[in-house]
């Protein structure tokens, strides 16, 4: 044992000790700092931080966190703060806080100096935003939607109908030309049958036969009899050509009668061809719906892309539960924390309710509204303790301005649920900056609004529903394209609406990003468009509407008289076929009657005779 | 320079009254500090038994020296050793649970990847590093001593020979 060596020991450490009670407010405030600015990626500020080792607090009189997208502005500056350690927790490497007071905390509050992070530190990349795919998407769709091109008197004057005609590749004459070519094809089949089908010579043979029999001219019966038979093999002939003909009208009948059904879909053929043309000629339906998503979805995107940054971060520092730890590629020296459970249920750092008072920003029209509320179970490691967090903040003004912000962030399980509810009332929107649209004005000038914002997260996966009623908005439109005919319009609608809505939903399934907006602006902007539009674009859509007409009409005119011609020939042909059998029949039958009369008329006298010569013979016997 | 002064102290020392199993449990505790981060708990237990025990403390310094950088240039190793011992095996998770739980235990960092890979590392170097130096020392001291001593860089080393020239080159340079 050496004792010097456990003194020099003991020394270390008191001098440790010492040194460590002198800075450690310094090293605790450099240090919250530093974490606060790898966070945020601004400058944040706490000024005199005082820790007491004994009871195990820590206060500090200011805390200013800048704001990264403005760094001459706060995003949260908090007053006097104080909190209290858990010394068992501190024991076992946690920092639970059971109580925090927030003290005059304001959001928005101007700097004295700049916030911005010196060059040399190096600012966290920013990663692809969920909406960045979106945004460019409905940039495009902005930039390329007809109505964009809203120049009446163009309209007449460009239409180029040959060209388009061309390029529309319209479906009709083809169709057209398919319908005669299907009366071609049928004709020739009923062509091929006429040319096997020859009943001319049978009907002569039986015309012949039996024109000029004559019953009288016939002495014996049973020579009659033989004639009667010839005449019945005649009529079963005649019956088979009959109802070969009779078949083959009715099929004939059938086939035209299918072709005439064509006539039926050739209005649609238009109507879809009218509508192509429509489409290349880039006339504009005028009763767009989405107005109020070109006007304001950039806008509405931004802020929506900022609030969602900080729910981000919100996640990043509260990740869900995990069952089991991923493996990190931590940097040199540093490793990775492996969490285990906790017998009290205390997460690495927690503030179990902190109580918040405060105010949103002042400018220089109004000030800011009286907050207050509570957050409650702010954690590092949710799945450990076992509640969700929740934040609560109302604020009311005389100026009938309110706020209320009710959020609860579920992560104690593997499946992270967030929900905020946002209410904002009669929010100033004087001096608003809207966004560098050439579609837009760039500011609000005067006007109020109600927000109220509902977002629910589940992972990945977010529903956001933002409503927002602007009252008597006065727009600043100087910097809006002047050339643009419906941005004249729009700037026209805009000036006359003293009450402007927009509703807006962000969904995000499965990484699939929707955005649905609506507004009263759609109905106004699209009955302004039509009232200016409407004669024009009548003007150039009939102009279409004649040329398709001259085409169908060209070409049903020939397939008309294809059809009429062959219709005429083959119906003909076999309506002559069936005059002849129908003349022959009757010829044949009436030579039928003749012969039977005749024999029976004949069997009649030989009876008579007989009976006379038997009654004479029966007398002679008797007398 | 440093590692040369060190290494003058160790030549002094494997010629001086320190047995061999000194030197070697200042060689082996010297290297378990070496190979774990400084700022644990680990470091200052380590750090206390080497002063309060009769150990040799030119060779704990010369391991902590070597071991250091061999530690930083494996560290990679550790962090996969220390995952796997606490986040994949799974026999061992109760045991790490109730450490976690206890008072103190936490600080020690000992969940922390590249604390527990380093730790487990030292501990299981621990034994041979005591005995190889251990054997060192024996057959240094039997056989090889005089045969090292006529080398000429130990003649420099010797009293800090080139501590001295190192000084007088440096001074001539300005």
């Amino acid at each position: 044992m050496r004792w010097k060596g456990f003194l020099i020991f003991i020394v270390i450490i008191a001098l440790i000790t010492v040194i460590s009670v002198f800075f450690m407010d310094r090293w605790i405030e450099a240090g919250l700092e530093k974490t606060g600015q790898a966070i945020t990626g601004a400058r944040v500020e706490i000024d005199h931080l005082d820790v007491n080792p004994a009871q195990l607090s820590i206060e500090w009189q200011r805390l200013q966190v800048a704001d990264p997208n403005n760094t001459m502005q706060n995003i949260v500056e908090t007053g006097h703060t104080a909190f209290r350690m858990h010394l068992p927790a501190l024991l076992r490497k946690r920092v639970v806080i059971r109580e925090m007071a927030l003290e005059n905390v304001s959001t928005g509050a101007p700097r004295e100096t700049d916030g911005a992070l010196p060059k040399k530190v190096k600012k966290k990349k920013r990663r692809k935003g969920l909406f960045d795919k979106a945004k460019t998407q409905l940039s495009a769709e902005i930039d390329n939607l007809p109505v964009m091109q809203f120049q009446p008197d163009q309209w007449k004057k460009k239409l180029n109908l040959d060209s388009l005609i061309v390029m529309s590749e319209l479906t009709m004459p083809k169709q057209l030309d398919t319908v005669k070519n299907d009366i071609l094809s049928v004709s020739r089949d009923w062509e091929a049958f006429y040319e096997r089908f020859q009943p001319e010579k049978d009907l002569e043979k039986i015309k012949n036969d039996f024109k000029d029999l004559d019953p009288n001219s016939i002495k014996t019966i049973p020579e009659l009899m033989t004639a009667l038979k010839q005449v019945q093999e005649a009529q079963k002939t005649l019956k088979s050509i009959q109802d070969t003909v009779k078949t083959r009208h009715q099929q004939i009948d059938r086939d035209f009668h299918r072709i005439g059904r064509y006539a039926q879909e050739i209005d649609d053929w238009y109507q879809n061809d009218y509508q192509k043309v429509l489409e290349k000629a880039k006339l504009p339906d005028l009763s767009v719906r989405n107005i109020g998503m070109m006007l304001f979805g950039g806008t509405i995107i931004h802020r929506v892309e900022r609030y969602l940054s900080i729910v981000e971060t919100i996640r990043k520092y509260m990740p869900r539960k995990s069952e089991k730890p991923e493996k990190e590629k931590p940097q040199r020296g540093k490793g990775q924390n492996i969490v285990f459970p906790d017998r009290y249920f205390y997460p690495e750092f927690l503030i179990q309710k902190s109580v918040i008072s405060g105010r949103t920003g002042s400018t220089e029209e109004q000030p800011g509204i009286q907050l207050s509320g509570e957050a409650a179970g702010v954690n590092s490691q949710p799945w450990i303790y076992g509640k969700p967090t929740t934040i609560q903040l109302k604020g009311v003004h005389q100026d009938q301005r309110a706020l209320t912000l009710d959020a609860r962030l579920d992560h104690t399980t593997e499946t992270a649920k967030d929900h905020f509810d946002l209410k904002m009332l009669a929010v100033s929107l004087n001096q608003v900056n809207i966004a560098e649209s050439k579609y837009l004005p760039s500011k609000i000038e005067k006007g109020r609004a109600d927000i109220h914002l509902v977002a629910d997260f589940e992972n990945e996966d977010f529903n956001l529903k933002l409503d927002l009623v602007a009252y008597d908005p006065e727009f600043d439109f100087s910097k809006m394209s002047t050339d643009n005919r419906f941005i004249g319009i729009v700037r026209d609608v805009m000036k006359g609406m003293d009450r402007i809505w927009i509703t807006t939903e962000i969904s995000n399934r499965k990484n699939n990003t929707q955005l649905k907006m609506s507004s009263n602006l759609d109905d106004q902007v699209s009955r302004e468009l039509k009232r200016l539009g409407s004669k024009a674009l009548t003007e150039a859509q009939n102009k279409v509407k004649a040329r398709l007409n001259k085409i169908r009409s060209e070409k049903m005119d020939e397939v008309h008289a294809v059809y009429k011609e062959k219709e005429k020939t083959i119906v003909g042909k076999i309506e002559y076929y069936e005059e002849k059998v129908e003349e022959q029949r009757l010829m044949i039958e009436a030579k039928i009657e003749q012969i039977t009369e005749d024999i029976e008329a004949r069997k009649d006298r030989e009876e008579n005779k007989l009976k006379k010569k038997a009654k004479g013979l029966l007398d002679d016997v008797l007398n | 320079m440093i590692l040369f002064k060190l290494l003058g102290k160790l030549i002094k020392a494997l010629k001086s009254a320190d047995s061999p199993r000194q030197m070697a449990w200042g060689f082996a505790l010297g290297a378990f500090l070496g190979l774990i981060p400084l700022n644990t708990l680990f470091t200052m237990t380590t750090f206390l038994v080497l002063l309060i025990f009769r150990v040799n403390f030119a060779s704990a310094m010369l391991s902590f020296a070597v071991y250091s950088a061999f530690a930083y240039l494996i560290d990679p190793l550790f962090h996969q050793l220390g995952f796997f011992l606490l986040a994949q095996t799974a026999f061992l998770k109760p045991f790490w649970t109730l450490i976690y739980n206890i008072p103190i235990a936490p600080l020690s960092r000992f969940n922390n990847t590249v604390v527990m890979g380093s730790f487990i590392s030292g501990l299981i170097l621990f034994v041979p590093n005591y005995l190889l130096f251990r054997g060192f020392v024996v057959r240094y001291r039997e056989s090889w001593n005089e045969k090292i001593g006529q080398w000429k860089i130990v003649q420099l080393l010797k009293g800090s020979a080139l501590v001295k020239l190192y000084t007088k080159a440096k001074m001539i340079g300005g």
